[in-house]
């Protein structure tokens, strides 16, 4: 298991209960973390922290979370997005994934250790990537 | 006709929307419950059952949305 503790996730999520739980669990693994609740602000804020990895929610008012996906991915391809999609999405998510704009994809209702193991699944194929 | 179909078109589609707002708040609630400090806890157990109960519920009720006709 590859924990890189200086490693910024940057959650974007509109409901405010989802951020509050993902910030509490993600900074009790020892990651920092920055949030936004709409797909504009996750812009703004991946332009400012430089984030790892981005915790991206699928259905989110104005952008959806496929179009910050590849906004994001237009700026940097080799960004690591987890889309956290709603449970009848699975056909878009899908699509998504074929065009290469996710590395991970999480379906609702989640469970926390799910969340974990993405993380430490991206994280491993960086450094594999790197060796 | 082509009116009431619509009008049901878009009851599905806000019960659809109500439905992903629910799973939201379970997958808030289940989370919390499984970041506290006792969760062997006997009634941290049975709560967490129940919750996953309705999970179970919401996810058949959302399946069935799905399959009608047009969502």
């Amino acid at each position: 298991m590859i924990l890189l503790l200086s490693d910024l996730i940057l959650i974007v999520d509109d409901n405010p209960g989802i951020r509050s739980l993902l910030k509490e669990l993600l900074t009790s693994k020892g990651y920092r973390v920055e949030v936004a609740q709409n797909g504009e602000e996750a812009i703004e804020k991946f332009h400012k922290c430089e984030p790892s990895a981005v915790l991206l929610d699928s259905m989110m008012p104005g952008m959806n979370g496929l179009m910050v996906a590849e906004k994001l991915k237009s700026s940097s391809p080799k960004l690591p997005i987890i889309m956290i999609s709603a449970y009848s999405e699975k056909e878009e998510i899908k699509r998504a994934q074929q065009k290469g704009l996710l590395s991970y994809c999480l379906t609702k209702p989640f469970d926390i250790n799910e969340i974990i193991d993405s993380l430490h699944y991206i994280f491993e194929l960086r450094l594999s990537n790197t060796m | 006709m082509e009116k009431k179909r619509d009008s049901e078109f878009v009851l599905k589609k806000e019960f659809l929307n109500l439905c992903e707002q629910l799973i939201d708040q379970i997958t808030v609630a289940k989370g919390f419950l499984d970041l506290n400090d006792e969760r062997d806890n006997y009634f941290t157990k049975a709560t967490r059952r129940e919750i996953l109960r309705m999970e179970d519920l919401l996810k058949e009720f959302i399946k069935k949305i799905l399959e009608s006709e047009r969502v």
